[in-house]
């Protein structure tokens, strides 16, 4: 006679420990000494889960877990909606080699019911879950990353040769927040390389004619355009707003005013510059590693023009 | 493009960025190299005993115009 669900969970109740909600709750935060796995779908862990817990759907147990809990010997506590299938989920960890598993009994349901906290990472709407898709099959951005990188804000020093590429790769991975500094019009000389702008927008500013194209390419992109040239009584109220600066500026004054804002003011800079047929770039992040003037103390004798 | 990724590697924390470390690439020659930074622990800026504290003129830092006399009347 075929085996029914009922058969199946008799079964491996014999075989798997079942904790209690609370047992975990007591247990703090998982990390060095236990894992807590969520084997549910990703929608139901989009709604909410426990803070720290690791999701695998139970459809891709079999092929993530080796990656994500890599020790067989740690201690492993899944969870699931009720408690039903992180029993079987549990099974199949155990005939994988995990020593020590057991099940949340009554799962995320019953840990709601307890009053106890769920975490819930940002929601995306529909159209970004498919605009990101790929990024979520990426372990190292996923979901989470997606949600960092919407809540970020970006300035970008300089909407030209370099700031062109560098703030369409932004745009389109969903930097939520990008800012332009630029005080120049677009130039049909520009057009040969600064790939933000076209020929149809000749005579705009260029922070303008950025606009246009981020949004075209995406949307979801809030675009603050400062069309001005960055001075010193303007920069520090202006890198406040942001996370990271992106310097593609093409004049040493504003690369040494960039450098000195962003230390005094603690932000990381993404550093680019070009010459010709050569290119450089590094990050300076302050006093975890050098700054710009670590390098190069005093700029160059006048003449020498970086772009 | 080098640009883009390692703000993206920022926001979401992971990889190894390019701190530390100034990228340089050759597109005629189609070669890049590497070369290890250090903070310089006297770095007027960013170094132990910093002397730049607040912005200064850059046209002036630059050679750009020529610094102001001292005394001058307009
Ligand atoms: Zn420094």
């Amino acid at each position: 006679m075929a085996k029914t669900q009922q058969d199946f969970l008799v079964a491996a109740r014999q075989e798997i420990p079942e904790v209690s909600v609370q047992e975990v709750q007591e247990r703090g935060q998982p990390g060095d000494d236990f894992v807590l796995l969520d084997v549910r779908e990703n929608d139901e862990v989009r709604a909410g889960y426990i803070d720290g817990a690791v999701a695998i759907p139970r459809g891709f147990l079999e092929f993530q877990v080796a990656s994500k809990v890599p020790q067989t010997n740690k201690e492993v506590i899944v969870y699931c909606a009720g408690g039903a299938r992180s029993l079987l989920a549990a099974q199949v960890l155990r005939s994988m080699g995990y020593e020590n598993v057991s099940s949340m009994s009554g799962g995320i349901t019953r840990w709601q019911d307890a009053g106890f906290p769920l975490q819930r990472d940002r929601q995306l709407n529909a159209e970004q879950l498919e605009r990101y898709s790929r990024h979520f099959l990426l372990s190292q951005i996923g979901e989470k990353g997606q949600g960092k990188l919407l809540d970020a804000k970006v300035l970008l020093i300089g909407a030209g040769g370099l700031g062109s590429p560098a703030a369409l790769y932004l745009a389109a991975a969903g930097v939520g927040t990008l800012g332009l500094v630029d005080a120049d019009v677009v130039d049909l000389s520009n057009l040969q390389r600064q790939v933000l702008h076209s020929n149809d927008r000749i005579g705009m500013p260029k922070t303008e004619s950025g606009k246009i194209a981020i949004n075209a390419i995406n949307p979801d992109v809030n675009v603050q355009a400062h069309n001005m040239r960055l001075t010193t009584d303007n920069v520090l109220d202006l890198f406040a707003e942001y996370d990271i600066i992106v310097d593609g500026c093409d004049n040493f004054p504003t690369r040494y005013l960039v450098n000195d804002a962003a230390v005094l003011a603690r932000k990381p800079v993404v550093h680019g510059s070009i010459f010709q047929f050569e290119g450089q770039a590094s990050v300076f992040k302050p006093h975890e590693g050098p700054c710009y003037r670590c390098l190069f103390p005093t700029p160059p004798p006048p003449g020498l023009v970086p772009s | 493009m080098v640009q883009a990724t390692e703000t993206v590697k920022l926001i979401v924390g992971q990889g190894e960025p390019l701190v530390g470390r100034l990228l340089m690439y050759d597109s005629l020659a189609m070669t890049f190299r590497e070369i290890r930074l250090r903070r310089d622990p006297n770095c007027p800026l960013c170094g132990d005993d910093p002397t730049i504290t607040e912005l200064v003129n850059y046209e002036e830092l630059c050679g750009l115009i020529p610094p102001e006399p001292v005394g001058a009347v307009g």
